[in-house]
C-alpha cells in the first residue's frame, strides 16, 4: 500500500487557494471533493500527492480522511495551520483574511488545484458526487470507510504494475526519510 | 558548519547523493536535492529539466537527474538528525558550475514548493 506524510500546513494552503479562487464561502463536503480530485490529479501526473493525506472509501465516494475531518470541524487533535487559513461560517468555508501564505505549494501544485477547481466548483452537488462515486477506485456502500491504495489510482491512469512498483518504492523510502526528519 | 555547494550521503534510505543548493534562509534552512540515476522511461525524468553527467562530480557513475518534487528545505540540526547514526556523512563538494546547474533547474522545474524556489533565488543574488 503506497503511504504519504500527511501535511497539514500544505493541505491548509491548498485549501485557501481553492477558496480564495473560488471567491465565495463554499460548503465544507465541496472543499472536501475539490482537495481530493486536485490530489488524485496530481497522483496521476507526478507520482505524489499535494496533501499527503490518506485516500479512503466513503459511502459518499472517495475522500481524503484528515481533510474531510478537517473540512467538518470534526478533527480529533485540535489542527495547527487549517485555522490560520479556512474559518467556519454557517456551514461554509472561507478565508479567515487576505492570507496568501503558499510557501508549501509548488507552481505545479497551485495549477492543479486551480485546474481542478475551475472545472469542477460550479457542478452541482449530486452531480459531482456521482462523478466520485464513478471513479476506479470506490468500493461502494460499506458499513465502514476503508482505505483505497493509491495504487489502483495509478493503475486505473494505465501505469504498469512493474512501473507502480518502482514509484512506491521511491516513494515508501521518502516516506521514512521524511518520518526521520520529523518536519 | 553545513554550506553551500557541500554534498551528504546516508540522509535517506536510498544513499542518494544530496547536494546543499543555498545558504541558510532567516529560519535557519537550507535547500538541499538529491540525484538519482537518470532513466528515460520514469515519467518523473522525462519531467526533469537537467542530466548531470559522470564528469560533473565523482560520486556520479551515470547519467543523474533531479526530482524537484523530493527536495527538502531543513535547519542544519534537521539535516543532522536525519543523517544516519546522527553524524553527517559528506562527499566531495560540488562545483559551483554545478551548484548554478542544479539551482536554475529548480527554478525552471514547476515542482518544488515556492519556500524552497524562494531560499534558492536568495543564494542566486549577487
Amino acid at each position: 500500500m503506497i503511504q504519504f506524510v500527511f501535511n497539514e500546513r500544505r493541505a491548509a494552503q491548498a485549501a485557501a487557494r481553492i477558496l480564495r479562487r473560488h471567491g465565495k464561502p463554499m460548503p465544507a463536503a465541496k472543499l472536501a471533493q475539490l482537495l481530493y480530485l486536485a490530489d488524485r490529479w496530481f497522483l496521476v501526473q507526478h507520482h505524489a500527492t499535494i496533501t499527503g493525506d490518506d485516500f479512503i472509501s466513503t459511502d459518499d465516494g472517495p475522500a481524503l480522511r484528515r481533510i474531510r475531518q478537517l473540512a467538518s470541524g470534526s478533527a480529533p487533535a485540535p489542527p495547527a495551520d487549517w485555522p490560520r487559513h479556512v474559518s467556519i461560517a454557517a456551514g461554509a468555508l472561507a478565508c479567515p483574511g487576505p492570507n496568501d501564505d503558499e510557501t508549501q505549494l509548488s507552481q505545479a501544485s497551485s495549477e492543479s488545484l486551480d485546474r481542478i477547481h475551475d472545472r469542477f466548483a460550479s457542478d452541482p452537488p449530486e452531480e459531482l458526487q456521482e462523478r466520485l462515486r464513478g471513479l476506479a477506485e470506490w468500493k461502494g456502500v460499506c458499513a465502514e470507510d476503508s482505505p483505497i491504495d493509491p495504487r489502483r489510482i495509478l493503475q486505473a491512469a494505465g501505469y504498469a504494475d512493474w512501473y507502480i512498483d518502482r514509484v512506491q518504492a521511491d516513494i515508501d523510502a521518502a516516506c521514512r526519510a521524511h518520518r526521520r526528519y520529523g518536519a | 558548519m553545513i554550506e553551500l555547494g557541500d554534498t551528504l550521503l546516508r540522509l535517506d534510505y536510498r544513499n542518494h547523493l544530496w547536494i546543499i543548493l543555498s545558504h541558510p534562509d532567516s529560519q535557519g534552512r537550507r535547500a538541499l536535492a538529491n540525484l538519482t540515476t537518470h532513466d528515460s522511461t520514469d515519467d518523473r525524468h522525462r519531467a526533469c529539466p537537467l542530466i548531470i553527467a559522470r564528469d560533473e562530480h565523482p560520486w556520479v557513475k551515470h547519467d543523474s537527474c533531479i526530482y524537484f518534487d523530493g527536495v527538502r528545505l531543513d535547519t542544519e540540526d534537521q539535516i543532522i538528525a536525519a543523517s544516519a547514526r546522527g553524524r553527517l556523512h559528506r562527499h566531495e563538494k560540488a562545483t559551483p558550475s554545478l551548484v548554478r546547474k542544479i539551482q536554475l533547474a529548480a527554478l525552471e522545474s514547476d515542482l518544488p514548493a515556492n519556500a524552497f524556489k524562494t531560499a534558492i533565488r536568495a543564494a542566486l543574488r549577487p
